[in-house]
């Protein structure tokens, strides 16, 4: 049989490619997700691999993260002399040793100040993993080699002192530049070298700093000694058991020495280079692929799938193109099996020839990748091929291929040698199975159920957020659970049913093209309906890609819409910059960005609200000075006026989120007492909550968190000043802290100029997050009769939101970055971040699907190929009674645009959905916008119906090519 | 239209079988002078048509420098052995496939000329098409293949004209079923139909009966008569069947690629004696040359 196979092969070679292609992209796919995770793992165990320097060996405790571990009596359970690991060194045939331990210190120089890890040098100097580019390593007490770039900055070089301390108190100090070291027993050391961090492994700690192990041993007496007396006594062997690296001689046998070394350990184990690697990747992977890996090889598994159905397809149309010469051969002789193994076997060789060709593929663009250095998220890509790397591609898809033409291989035996005899007209009106035709209903009907009950839920949550918190964490998930089984079971039911609804939408859709296409347009409608299986296969393909895209960009569209309605719940300033440049240049600087309509100044005051009888409790806040020139500009119109009312301080709705949640809530008309200071700009923000310190013991002081904070501290409405004085001496000695270390002191607070009002409330839905404090507004005439003369300002932006919102938020930061202090803040600046986090996210999705959505086009091409050579008889028959070359091109078109449109219409609808669906469930307790996403809708159909134009376009030529004659002459 | 009855005279340019005289009815001397008789109205002429296929030692003569003329309004059949060239002719004359050398005039037109534009064109127009395996396209109905020609000229079609020809092929209740749904007979005569709706210069029929039963063939061959001799049509057939032929005004018989008779008012009997006689000539002169058809 298999000389018969091989003949069959390479007459149907052609028909065959494009199911190759689509094999081919899928390995690809799956061998470049491969190799690429072999890069992650590679970078990620680097940093860990790094450590070992030159050594080869490492020993290390069983459990590594038990080296600091200590015991009840407050000494350590695992320190170098109780495992036998200072013994390392003396064992023979070991050439270096490191001792790994590592601690951050406190160096100071005579210009600077900087903290650095530290560690000790090797026994003779070789397996460092950081290389001495001048100078020596440290050779006794006191001597040490020091990074590069941290000498830099500390202003050192060789021959310079400093001095470090491990046990510095690093709260003391706000600012880095303080020169003075508080702790008389810093070490003094010299720098004998400076060192160059070739794998960048300690610039995240400061940098590195080598010394000897009495040194070593000096500063973990300084830092430990506090804890544990006896540290005092140490010697080098009571350290803790940090992993030991070490080199073997040349010369000395490696295993054998490996086991010396083992057999001085306790609880500890040697292992080499490789292993750690390989363990660490164990660990960090959770014992199996890295997550990551994972997660992008799903996308290759769903483009296979894809593959797999226009594979199926293909064979399904070779067995029946080949009815004749099986229907012969079973004439005479070959048996069922026979012909059954030999489809297996074409489709087993098809799936190992184009699955080889994706992954040599897949390895070359790597390669050249590696070469030419390109960086992906900041790492190099490598070409590290691994034999999982290259044989799960192939053998996955040789698989699939094998299942794909298991269908086919099954048509094939049915085939009767009686059709050799005479000639059959292969219609395939096969009906669909009952059977299958009920499961999918019940499939369907499930899939609908299950998302019904998460959309209810979901709305449930919605409106009662308080329901979702109590909710056990099984129940809040319950919604997102059923949404995500419903839209897989309902697609299911969708997919195996297609048979059934394709043909009927696209009947629908045929009779439109009929009107518009004319003779093409009838004939290209009349050929789908002839052929339900194969169109329904073909559409399933597209149908799945289209709808993946058009989930993914549902839920990014509806997510990004929930974003900014919240956002606008927020804010009601386009952007605002806060920065301690008060003066008009930084105005004139802001409005000149490009995008940036008006600017205006808006003086802040610190504002204290006082308790008051009603049960409100005392509060802080920001009082903007808002002109009335700016409503509707840069501030939304929401004051309900276009001309501030003098005397009314217009308090924001939002400003529960900065009270207690037992205080009573403010009213419209009440009128309130409140305290206005003058805070200078350089520290408003302490201004604002300072004025605890300030008003002390005069009132009840009560620190201004969120509303989550102990509200037995307030809630009584009476001022008991009692309870509230251990509070205010503790907060009182916290605020002195900082207000000394910001150069506000208690006094300069106290001296800030002030003013007594009493307003009229009136709340309104102006919101600006980076406010301190409830965020108030007043009219400027009210601000002046406070007679104060505020010190503090921000700048408020009226943007143009018709521009490019990326390069205007660009632009801005630039901008405001040349300002001093400056923060940059506001809906639209919140808005454009969100989006673009929310598009990335998105487009990494779309990239990831593009290799099931090109298979699926590649389907659509197949398909009309096949249908071509199925129907050269009729469209031979076309040809003589009139049709020309021009109109058969044009209904195969209208065919490609049949399928294409129709898989996509339904793709996008069920899309846009799974999409709304998978958002409310997401993000559950939110009221989600339902946003589709007509730009991408748009665009994928658009993408579909080009690329299904363009593969009819080989297929027509072919069917135009063969004359009408020879296609009328009996079939031989 | 004149009719000649006179026998064993073939209108216009001779029939050139050099090399091969065989006896049988009509076979007039070579190189015979047009007559006298008026110029008769040509609807398709071949002149000196040659068709090969293939190169060198393989190469298969199918038609070898063919003249003939076929009368507006007549009936002729064209007969002969499995690849003696007849369903050459027949592609060559309809446009359906191109020659090696040589003309044919299509009212007037050399068709050779034609791109296949034009070509496609005039197959929409001018000529008419009644196949072997009737060729109706299964996804539509009767009635939409019938008028398929116009559907593709994007013209609107003849209700009157439509309802003659149903009724005249006793067709006109069957016209919403598919061709899966009708017999043989049924379906030639729908394609018959088909090939009529655009009121063709020509009909060309390739062995319409050769999938039909005695009483169906001798159903549809009676309709093309009757379409001939009472709507004034011109049909050119190529049978093997003597029974069909025997209908026709003339029959031309084919022989390697030449026709080596021209018989006019063709009975069975006497076609049946002719190929018979012509087949045993061949195969004691030429042996086994191979030929196309």
């Amino acid at each position: 049989m298999w000389p018969i196979t091989r003949g069959l092969m390479k007459r149907s070679r052609r028909t065959l490619v494009p199911a190759g292609i689509a094999i081919a992209i899928g390995s690809l796919f799956i061998c470049a997700t491969l190799l690429l995770g072999n890069v992650l793992d590679s970078t990620s165990t680097k940093n860990f691999t790094a450590r070992f320097g030159g050594a080869g060996y490492s020993v290390s405790l069983n459990n590594p993260d038990d080296a600091m571990n200590v015991g009840n009596d407050g000494s350590l359970e695992h320190t170098l002399k109780n495992t036998g690991m200072d013994q390392v060194s003396q064992v023979q045939g070991v050439d270096d040793t490191r001792y790994s331990l590592e601690q951050y210190v406190h160096v100071v120089s005579a210009n600077n100040t900087r903290s650095l890890t530290v560690f000790e040098v090797s026994a003779h100097h070789s397996i460092m993993p950081v290389e001495l580019t001048q100078g020596a390593w440290p050779g006794k007490a006191g001597e040490a080699a020091i990074d590069e770039d941290a000498a830099k900055s500390l202003d050192v070089s060789t021959g310079d002192t400093l001095t470090i301390d491990s046990d510095f108190d690093y709260s003391n100090t706000e600012s880095s530049k303080s020169s003075e070291s508080s702790d008389p027993s810093a070490i003094t050391i010299t720098v004998t070298g400076i060192t160059h961090d070739t794998d960048d492994q300690y610039s995240l700690s400061g940098g590195s700093l080598v010394v000897t192990p009495d040194d070593m041993l000096a500063l973990y007496k300084q830092q430990n000694v506090g804890d544990d007396p006896a540290a005092d006594q140490f010697t080098h062997s009571d350290l803790p058991a940090s992993t030991i690296y070490y080199s073997v001689a040349k010369g000395a046998d490696a295993s054998k020495v490996r086991d010396d070394v083992s057999s001085k350990l306790t609880g500890a184990k040697v292992q080499s280079r490789s292993e750690a690697a390989d363990e660490r990747l164990r660990e960090m992977n959770g014992g199996g692929i890295n997550p990551i890996t994972a997660a992008i090889l799903a996308f290759g598994v769903l483009a296979m799938f894809v593959a797999a159905l226009v594979i199926a397809n293909t064979f399904r149309v070779l067995v029946t193109q080949r009815r004749r010469t099986l229907a012969l051969l079973r004439t005479i002789g070959a048996s069922k099996s026979q012909v059954h193994r030999s489809v297996l076997t074409e489709g087993t060789l098809l799936g190992l020839e184009y699955s080889a060709i994706g992954t040599a593929l897949s390895c070359l663009v790597v390669w050249i990748l590696d070469l030419a250095n390109v960086k992906i998220a900041g790492s190099p890509v490598e070409f590290i091929p691994s034999a999982s790397s290259i044989l799960v591609p192939i053998v996955f898809a040789t698989l699939i291929t094998l299942l794909a033409s298991t269908g086919a291989a099954r048509a094939a035996t049915m085939v009767s040698p009686m059709e050799a005899l005479r000639p059959i007209d292969a219609t395939e009106k096969r009906s669909v199975k009952a059977g299958r035709a009920v499961f999918s209903v019940l499939l369907l009907a499930a899939g609908i159920g299950l998302a019904a009950k998460a959309i209810t839920q979901a709305n449930h949550y919605a409106q009662s957020p308080s329901d979702l918190a109590a909710a056990s964490s099984s129940a809040q998930v319950t919604p997102l659970i059923c949404a995500i089984l419903g839209a897989m079971l309902s697609f299911i039911g969708l997919a195996l049913s297609s048979q059934v609804w394709v043909p009927w939408v696209l009947a629908g859709l045929g009779k439109l093209v009929s009107l518009i296409g004319g003779a093409s347009g009838t004939v290209a409608a009349a050929n789908i309906r002839k052929n339900p299986r194969r169109v329904a296969a073909t559409s399933t393909a597209l149908l799945i890609g289209v709808t993946l895209v058009a989930t993914v960009a549902t839920g990014a569209s509806c997510a990004t819409a929930t974003v900014n309605k919240m956002l606008d719940s927020h804010y009601t300033v386009d952007a605002s910059v806060t920065t301690t440049d008060q003066s008009d240049s930084a105005l004139s600087t802001l409005k000149a960005v490009d995008g940036v309509k008006n600017a205006t100044r808006i003086p802040m005051y610190a504002v204290q609200g006082l308790k008051n009888s009603d049960g409100l409790a005392q509060f802080y806040g920001t009082a903007y000075v808002v002109p009335d020139s700016a409503i509707g500009v840069e501030v939304a119109d929401v004051f309900g006026t276009k001309t501030l009312k003098d005397g009314t301080i217009y308090v924001s709705n939002t400003y529960t989120n900065y009270l207690s949640s037992s205080t009573a809530s403010l009213t419209d008309g009440q009128q309130i007492d409140l305290t206005f200071k003058a805070a200078p700009a350089e520290n408003f923000y302490l201004g604002v909550y300072e004025g605890t310190a300030a008003w002390g013991s005069s009132s009840a002081a009560q620190e201004p968190e969120e509303s989550e904070e102990s509200p037995s501290q307030d809630g009584s409405e009476t001022e008991s000043s009692d309870s509230t004085d251990s509070d205010s001496a503790s907060s009182e000695t916290h605020d002195n802290s900082m207000n000394a270390a910001d150069g506000l002191a208690l006094d300069d607070y106290a001296s800030l100029p002030s003013a007594d009002k009493t307003l009229t409330v009136q709340l309104t839905d102006f919101a600006i997050t980076s406010s301190a404090g409830v965020p108030m507004v007043m009219s400027q005439s009210t601000a002046k009769s406070l007679g104060l003369d505020s010190k503090a300002s921000e700048i408020w932006l009226d943007l143009d939101t018709d521009q490019p919102a990326s390069d205007l938020v660009d632009n801005l930061t630039k901008a405001a970055d040349a300002l001093p202090q400056a923060q940059l803040d506001g809906s639209f600046i919140m808005r454009t971040l969100f989006n673009r986090v929310i598009n990335i996210a998105m487009f990494t999705l779309f990239a990831l699907l593009s290799a099931a959505l090109l298979i699926a086009l590649v389907g659509v091409a197949n398909t009309l190929s096949l249908s071509v050579i199925e129907r050269q008889r009729e469209s031979a028959t076309l040809r003589a009674i009139g049709m020309t070359a021009g109109q058969l091109r044009a209904s195969l078109a209208w065919e490609a645009v049949l399928i294409s449109i129709g898989a996509g219409i339904v793709g996008i609808i069920v899309g846009a959905f799974y999409g709304w669906l998978g958002s409310i469930t997401l993000f559950v307790g939110t009221d989600v916008v339902a946003a589709p996403n007509w730009s991408v809708y748009l665009g994928v159909l658009l993408l579909s119906l080009v690329a299904a134009l363009l593969a009819s376009i080989a297929p027509a030529r072919r069917a135009i090519k063969v004359p009408p004659v020879e296609a009328l002459t009996e079939a031989d | 239209m004149t009719n000649t009855t006179a026998p064993a005279t073939a209108p216009a340019q001779g029939i050139q079988t050099p090399g091969m005289q065989p006896q049988g009815i009509g076979v007039p001397a070579p190189q015979t002078a047009p007559t006298a008789a008026p110029y008769p109205d040509i609807a398709v002429q071949a002149i000196d048509l040659v068709k090969d296929y293939g190169e060198g030692d393989n190469a298969v003569h199918a038609l070898r420098h063919v003249n003939v003329a076929f009368e507006r309004g007549k009936f002729t059949a064209i007969m002969g052995p499995s690849g003696s060239g007849k369903s050459t002719l027949m592609h060559a004359l309809s446009g359906l496939d191109t020659v090696t050398s040589g003309h044919v005039l299509f009212g007037g037109q050399d068709i050779t000329q034609f791109n296949d534009k034009e070509l496609t064109l005039l197959r929409r127009t001018n000529i008419g098409f009644v196949f072997q395996s009737f060729n109706l396209l299964p996804m539509f109905t009767a009635e939409q293949n019938i008028l398929m020609p116009l559907t593709l000229a994007g013209k609107k079609p003849d209700t009157q004209w439509l309802q003659t020809l149903t009724t005249q092929l006793g067709i006109a209740d069957r016209l919403q079923h598919r061709p899966s749904e009708l017999s043989g007979g049924q379906q030639q005569r729908v394609a018959i139909a088909r090939a009529f709706i655009a009121h063709p210069r020509v009909v060309f029929a390739d062995e319409p009966t050769g999938a039909l039963d005695t009483i169906s063939s001798a159903e549809v061959m009676g309709m093309l008569r009757r379409f001939v001799k009472e709507m004034g049509q011109t049909v050119i057939m190529v049978t093997h069947d003597a029974a069909a032929a025997s209908y026709a005004d003339r029959a031309l018989v084919f022989a390697d690629g030449r026709i080596v008779a021209d018989v006019a008012n063709p009975t069975e009997e006497g076609m049946t004696e002719l190929v018979m006689r012509q087949r045993q000539q061949a195969t004691a002169v030429l042996g086994n040359t191979a030929v196309a058809d």
